[in-house]
């Protein structure tokens, strides 16, 4: 095994706020694709999730000293994150921007050209992939959150509890309501 | 069990965290209840489906451009170091243009504070030039008596405007009439 996977987040973070920059780029390559996925997932833009990813990793490299070794870091990173793209959100509704949220599940429907439907699984796959991405949008802000972390990140309750600083049962009870709701909302793609 | 008790055990029964006797009673549910079953098997299915949802990836250029960033904050004076180093400098807890502020406001203070208090006597006693001159004049038997300098009441009287005449009490006769609390 490479030396540079022998370190856990955690020893990684502590050799960045001991001075390592090394260490920094190290925290950067592990995370900034699962960060990319899920505030993708959660904002449904390519760019300005990369912006907000962006923004994390600078938040990560500026306020390294505000971590204490009392919670994972993956949670601490996933909280920054989490928080900035809420927050994008909320500015994105203000601007009273039309997004797929506020589609019903006819638009759906006619966004998809039926000629997909019958072109192999790859196809298929990208089909249910954009079905499932619009339904995640369609889910209040509460639910959205959880979910991704735990059915895309696979995160732990507990984790997920502490990133969204909510008791572990609403977030059990959150979990399976979304999954719920998505259910029904996909009903028509088994 | 009804519905809405079966769909609030979906997400334990999936990830086996029910206890068996609640996992049993939640399986002869969708025995009863085929359509139950259904549901179960596609919120299964669309949990798998969303944990093989594809990985979105960075584009090329990310990790160039985050160093950038991250070079300029580096250079940058954040806020977090601007407030750190006038914490440090402060004088009873007032950063300095506080402080010098604060200084002026006091002295200005002071300076308009002296000038509202009038002036005092050898004596210390604060009362204002008219009342000292009127107790200057209150009689007392050990002291002499007042306007003894007739010359100088007379010239008074010349330059007045005496209306009532002769009949004018002149100052320093009332000195039989007058009792004053000192007077014994």
């Amino acid at each position: 095994m490479d030396k540079e996977f022998v370190y856990t987040d955690e020893e990684l973070i502590a050799r960045f706020q001991n001075g390592d920059e090394q260490a920094y780029v190290e925290l950067v390559n592990r995370y900034r694709d699962r960060l990319m996925t899920f505030v993708y997932r959660f904002v449904n833009d390519e760019v300005i999730a990369e912006d907000i990813v962006q923004d994390t990793l600078v938040k990560l490299y500026t306020h390294k000293d505000y971590y204490r070794n009392i919670a994972k870091f993956s949670t601490w990173i996933y909280t920054i994150a989490g928080n900035l793209a809420k927050t994008e959100l909320r500015k994105k509704k203000r601007r009273k921007v039309t997004n797929l949220s506020d589609m019903g599940s006819e638009d759906w429907e006619y966004q998809i050209p039926a000629v997909e439907r019958d072109t192999g699984e790859i196809v298929q796959g990208q089909f249910a992939e954009r079905q499932i991405q619009k339904a995640i949008q369609s889910l209040p802000l509460h639910f959205r959150t959880v979910v991704i972390l735990r059915d895309i990140q696979e995160l732990s309750y507990e984790e997920i509890s502490k990133i969204v600083e909510v008791p572990l049962g609403t977030v059990k009870s959150r979990i399976n309501r979304a999954r719920l709701q998505l259910q029904e909302m996909l009903k028509e793609l088994r | 069990m009804n519905r809405y008790q079966f769909e609030d055990l979906i997400s334990d029964y999936i990830e086996n965290k029910l206890p068996i006797a609640k996992r049993k009673e939640f399986e002869a549910f969708m025995e009863a209840n085929p359509e139950a079953k259904d549901q179960l098997e596609s919120i299964r299915s669309l949990m798998k489906s969303m944990k093989k949802l594809p990985e979105v990836k960075t584009s090329d250029g990310f990790t160039a451009k985050l160093m950038k960033r991250v070079e300029f904050e580096k250079n940058r004076p954040s806020a977090k170091k601007y407030v750190t180093s006038t914490v440090g400098k402060t004088y009873f807890g007032f950063t300095p243009v506080y402080a010098t502020v604060m200084t002026a406001l006091v002295i200005a203070f002071v300076v308009v504070g002296m000038q509202l208090v009038p002036k005092t006597n050898n004596n210390s006693t604060v009362l204002p030039t008219s009342i000292t001159a009127e107790t200057s004049i209150i009689p007392n038997s050990s002291s002499p008596k007042p306007y003894q300098n007739d010359d100088i009441m007379l010239a008074e009287d010349n330059d007045s405007t005496d209306v009532d005449g002769p009949a004018r009490v002149k100052s320093g006769q009332f000195d039989d009439k007058i009792k004053l609390v000192g007077n014994k």
